[in-house]
C-alpha cells in the first residue's frame, strides 16, 4: 500500500508507513476520529452505502495489507460500499476504468477495525 | 515429472525453456495434477465432478490441512491416469498462511499429501471464477511464473453469462499463453473437454511477462481481462448495481435481526442434529446388541466368544455409533455453507467471540460440541486460522455434550429429590459452566501458549444461490469416511481394551452369592404340592437368581482391572469426597462418560440398566465401609461439577489428536481439562462439607 508519507500534512498526526515487511507503526488516532484524512481521503468505515470511491492508500499490518491486496482490496481500485457497521461490505471493482465489471458481484466482508484503516478518495 | 521444472518453496519462477506439454501415453506410472484456485471458485465442485467418490482425504504432513487425491482414468482418447490433488483455496501463493506455503511447496515439488510421492506437478489447474475474473487472475499470474504446464479454467461461466459478461476463451488463452477452459461445475458442463485440455496442458508463454510485484501484477491481471473478455453492452453501466445478495443481507447482516435469525437457524440444526440423529443412533444400538447375542448364541463359551460380542461387535458399535451425528452435521454445514449464508455467520458471531481469542467460524464448532465433540472438532476445518483452530478444538470438549446429560440426570436426581424446579437450574448451571470454562480456557489459551493477535476479519461473501444436494451429500460421505477409516479405528481399540478391563481378570463368585444359588436349587427341589403355588415359586426362586446375578456381577466389577485401578487410585480422589465405588465409575467414564451410570449401577446394585426399577434407590442408598453414604450431598456435588468440566472420552481425545496433527495437543487437553475439573470439585466440595 501506499506510503503515507507524501500525502500528510504537517499538522496531522503520525501515521504510519505501511511496508510489505514490517507491521504499521500505529495510527495514533483515535478510531472514531472523524476527521478527513490527507488529501481529502475519508475512512472506508465513514462511507455511506452505495458511495463509490477508490482506495488511497491503507494503515495496515503486512499481513492484513497482503491479504486484502490478494482479495483486489488494493490501492486504486474501486470500491462501493454495500454496508457498513459490522461487518463493512464493499463490492471491489477494477482500477482500470474498462476493467470496472471485473469485480462482478464479488462482495467482501471487513471488519471495523479494518475498514477503519483504509482511506478513500471520493470523486469530486 | 516435468523435467524442465526446477521450482523453490520460496515461489521462484522456474528455469526452463520451450513448451513441453504433459506427458501421456509414455511410460511411467500416474500423472500428479494439482488444482489451485481461490476459494469460492468452485474447485472442490469440480473436484468431485471429476473424481465422485473415488477420492482419499489425508492431510499433508505436519500440518492440520486436507488432501483430497482422486486417481482419474485415461479417457477414450488414451494417455495416463492421473492423480489429482485438491489444493487449498487461496488468494495468493505468496502469503504468509499454511494454506499458501503448501501450494508452493506442492508446485515446487518439495511437499506432498501424505502417502504421495514428491515431485512437482506434471501439470496444474487452475480454477478461477467468471464473475470475478480479473481478481482470480492474478493467482494465475503468480501460476504462470511457475513455468509448469497449465489449463486455466473459467468455472460459473454461467453465471458470468447471466451477469452480461462473455468469456473470449481462445481471446483469453492466447493472452495467458496456455489452455482456457469454460466450465459450469455444479452442472457438469466442460468436464469433458477439460480432460482434453489438461492432457495436452503446455509450460505457458504469456503474451506480457507476468511482473512479480504486486501492483504489477494487478495491472497485468487486468490487462488480460480486458483482452479475454466481451462486455455486453450496458455493462459496465450497471457495475455495482445492487444485486439480490445485497438486499438479503440488509436483513440477514441486521445487528439485531440478522443475529436473531442467525439464533434461530442455529437452534435449528443443533435440535436436527440432538433429536433426528437419536433415530439411526437407536437402529445402529439396537443392531449392534443382535449381532452380540447373535455371536453369543453361536460361539462357545469362553474369552473367545466375550471378545467378539462384547469387545469387537460391542466396539464397533460403539464407533459406528457416532456416525448419524457426523453424517447430519456435516450435511447441514455443507448446505449452509453453500447457500453463502454461513460466511454471513461467521461475521455475525466473531464479535462475540473475538474477545476470547475465538474467530466467528468457531461458533458452529462448539455449538455442534453441544450434541457431540467429535463432529465439533471435525468441523473446526472450516477456521483459517491455524491458532484459532487449534484454540477451538481444545476447548470444544468444555461444551456439555449429550453423552453428559444421563450423569447430570442422575446427579441432579440425587441432589434433589423431588424438587424438579432446582434439578432444572442445576442442570442449566452445567451448560453455563460449561461454556465458562471453554471460553475463558480459549483466552487463556490465545494468551499464552497459542499467542497471537486476533487477525480482524476479511472474507469474501460469496451470493446466495441454491444450495447443491450432490456436493452436500459427496462431502458428508466423504466426512463419514474419514471418521470411520481414522478416528473410528483409535475408537475401536479404545473400546476393546476398555471391555478387557473391566471384564478381566474371571474371579469367582462371592459366597454369599454361591449360597444364594444353592437356596434356589434347595427350595426347587424342596417344593411338593402343598407348598407355595407354581407362580408364587417361579417369582421367589427368579428373585432370588437375579439377587445372585446382582451379587456376582458386582463382585466381578469390583475385582476386575478397571475396578483395581479404581481402588489404587482412590485416595487421588479422596479430596473429593470419592469412595472407591466412585472411583470406578469415574475411572471407567474417562474412557467414555456415558457408561458411568452403567459402571454405577453395576458396582452398587449389580445391575449394568440403571433404569430397572429400584436402581436409582440402590443408587441414593448405597453405603460406604464407614456406613455413609456413597453419594453424600458433597460427593454428588463434587461429581457433577467434576462431570462438567472433565475430559471423559477418549474417541474425543483421538480425534483431537488427529485434527491437531499431533499427540501432544490431545494430552494437553486432557490435562488442562482433568486439573480444571479435580480443583473446580474440590473447590465445590469443600464449600458444600
Amino acid at each position: 500500500m501506499a506510503t503515507l508519507a507524501a500525502n500528510l500534512e504537517p499538522t496531522t498526526t503520525a501515521t504510519a508507513t505501511v511496508t510489505t515487511s514490517g507491521r504499521a507503526t500505529t495510527d495514533r488516532r483515535d478510531r472514531s476520529d472523524s476527521r478527513p484524512g490527507p488529501d481529502g481521503t475519508v475512512r472506508l468505515a465513514r462511507l455511506a452505502p452505495g458511495q463509490v470511491g477508490v482506495i488511497a492508500f491503507a494503515d495496515l499490518d503486512a499481513q492484513d495489507g497482503a491479504l486484502l491486496r490478494a482479495m483486489g482490496v488494493s490501492e486504486k481500485a474501486t470500491v462501493k460500499v454495500c454496508r457498513v457497521g459490522e461487518p463493512c461490505v464493499v463490492a471491489v471493482g477494477g482500477v482500470r476504468p474498462d476493467a470496472c465489471r471485473c469485480g462482478g458481484t464479488c462482495r467482501i466482508g471487513l471488519s471495523r477495525r479494518l475498514a477503519e484503516r483504509i482511506w478513500i478518495r471520493l470523486p469530486a | 515429472m516435468n523435467a524442465t521444472h526446477t521450482g523453490t518453496s520460496a515461489g521462484s519462477e522456474a528455469e526452463g525453456a520451450g513448451h513441453a506439454t504433459a506427458r501421456d501415453g509414455a511410460g511411467g506410472g500416474a500423472r500428479r495434477i494439482a488444482l489451485v484456485g481461490n476459494p469460492n471458485t468452485g474447485k472442490t465442485t469440480l473436484f468431485n465432478r471429476i473424481s465422485g467418490l473415488r477420492h482419499k482425504t489425508g492431510n499433508f504432513p505436519g500440518t492440520t490441512l486436507e488432501a483430497k487425491v482422486a486417481r482419474v482414468q485415461a479417457g477414450v482418447e488414451g494417455g495416463r491416469d492421473a492423480d489429482l490433488i485438491d489444493l487449498p483455496g487461496i488468494y495468493s501463493l505468496e502469503l504468509e498462511q499454511e494454506e499458501s506455503r503448501i501450494c508452493r511447496e506442492v508446485l515446487a515439488g518439495t511437499a506432498a499429501p501424505r502417502g504421495e510421492i514428491l515431485g512437482s506437478p506434471d501439470a496444474v489447474v487452475i480454477v478461477t471464477d467468471a464473475t470475478n475474473l480479473a481478481r482470480n487472475l492474478m493467482l494465475v499470474g503468480e501460476v504462470l511464473r511457475r513455468r509448469l504446464p497449465t489449463v486455466v479454467v473459467v468455472n460459473m461461466i454461467d453465471l458470468a453469462s447471466a451477469d452480461g459478461i462473455e468469456i473470449d476463451a481462445a481471446a483469453l488463452g492466447e493472452a495467458l499463453g496456455c489452455g482456457v477452459v469454460t466450465t459450469s461445475a455444479r452442472v457438469g458442463r466442460g468436464v469433458d473437454e477439460l480432460r482434453v485440455a489438461i492432457r495436452q496442458a503446455r509450460i505457458p508463454a504469456p503474451a506480457m511477462p507476468v511482473p512479480s510485484d504486486p501492483e504489477g501484477l494487478k495491472h497485468w491481471a487486468e490487462e488480460m481481462f480486458v483482452r479475454g473478455v466481451r462486455a455486453t453492452p450496458g455493462s459496465q453501466e450497471r457495475a455495482f448495481e445492487e444485486t439480490r445478495s445485497d438486499r438479503v443481507d440488509r436483513v440477514l447482516l441486521h445487528p439485531v435481526l440478522g443475529t436473531l435469525i442467525f439464533a434461530l437457524v442455529m437452534t435449528g440444526l443443533f435440535y436436527t442434529i440432538f433429536s433426528l440423529a437419536h433415530f439411526p443412533m437407536g437402529w445402529i444400538e439396537w443392531f449392534f446388541e443382535r449381532g452380540a447375542k447373535l455371536a453369543e448364541g453361536v460361539l462357545p463359551e469362553g474369552a473367545v466368544r466375550d471378545l467378539v460380542s462384547h469387545g469387537v461387535i460391542g466396539g464397533v458399535g460403539a464407533t459406528v455409533v457416532f456416525l448419524p451425528q457426523i453424517c447430519l452435521l456435516f450435511f447441514l454445514i455443507s448446505v449452509l455453507e453453500d447457500t453463502g449464508y454461513l460466511a454471513r455467520g461467521a461475521f455475525l458471531m466473531d464479535r462475540l467471540l473475538r474477545p476470547f481469542g475465538l474467530p466467528g467460524h468457531a461458533f458452529v464448532p462448539l455449538l455442534s460440541s453441544h450434541a457431540c465433540a467429535l463432529p465439533g472438532i471435525m468441523a473446526t476445518r472450516a477456521i483459517p486460522d491455524p491458532k484459532e483452530r487449534l484454540a477451538t478444538i481444545l476447548v470444544a470438549p468444555f461444551m456439555t455434550c449429550s453423552a453428559r446429560l444421563p450423569v447430570y440426570v442422575l446427579l441432579t436426581t440425587l441432589l434433589f429429590k423431588d424438587r424438579p424446579a432446582m434439578a432444572a437450574v442445576a442442570f442449566i448451571g452445567c451448560y453455563v459452566l460449561g461454556i465458562t470454562a471453554g471460553v475463558l480456557s480459549a483466552l487463556l489459551a490465545r494468551r499464552t501458549i497459542l499467542k497471537g493477535k486476533a487477525r480482524p476479519m476479511a472474507m469474501e461473501l460469496p451470493c446466495y444461490k441454491w444450495p447443491s444436494l450432490r456436493t452436500a451429500s459427496l462431502t458428508t460421505f466423504d466426512r463419514g469416511l474419514v471418521f470411520l477409516k481414522k478416528a473410528g479405528t483409535n475408537i475401536l481399540v479404545i473400546c476393546i481394551a476398555l471391555w478387557w478391563l473391566g471384564a478381566y481378570p474371571k474371579v469367582a463368585p462371592p459366597a454369599e452369592a454361591i449360597a444364594l444359588h444353592q437356596q434356589v436349587v434347595d427350595e426347587i427341589h424342596g417344593w411338593t404340592k402343598d407348598g407355595p403355588t407354581p407362580e408364587v415359586m417361579l417369582k421367589r426362586v427368579e428373585e432370588l437368581q437375579a439377587k445372585a446375578d446382582h451379587l456376582e456381577a458386582s463382585h466381578a466389577k469390583a475385582h476386575s482391572f478397571m475396578g483395581m485401578i479404581g481402588r489404587t487410585v482412590q485416595p487421588v480422589f479422596a479430596p473429593l469426597n470419592f469412595d472407591w465405588q466412585l472411583t470406578v465409575g469415574v475411572m471407567a467414564s474417562f474412557a467414555a462418560r456415558e457408561v458411568f451410570v452403567s459402571t454405577m449401577a453395576v458396582v452398587v446394585a449389580g445391575e449394568e440398566d440403571a433404569e430397572q426399577d429400584g436402581v436409582i434407590d440402590q443408587i441414593a442408598s448405597a453405603k460406604r465401609a464407614d456406613g455413609s453414604l456413597v453419594f453424600s450431598p458433597a460427593a454428588s456435588w463434587g461429581a457433577l461439577v467434576f462431570f462438567v468440566l472433565a475430559m471423559q472420552c477418549l474417541p474425543t481425545l483421538a480425534v483431537t489428536a488427529r485434527e491437531s496433527g499431533n499427540l501432544k495437543w490431545a494430552l494437553l487437553q486432557l490435562g488442562w481439562m482433568s486439573m480444571v475439573a479435580y480443583i473446580a470439585a474440590f473447590v465445590v466440595v469443600r464449600i458444600m462439607s
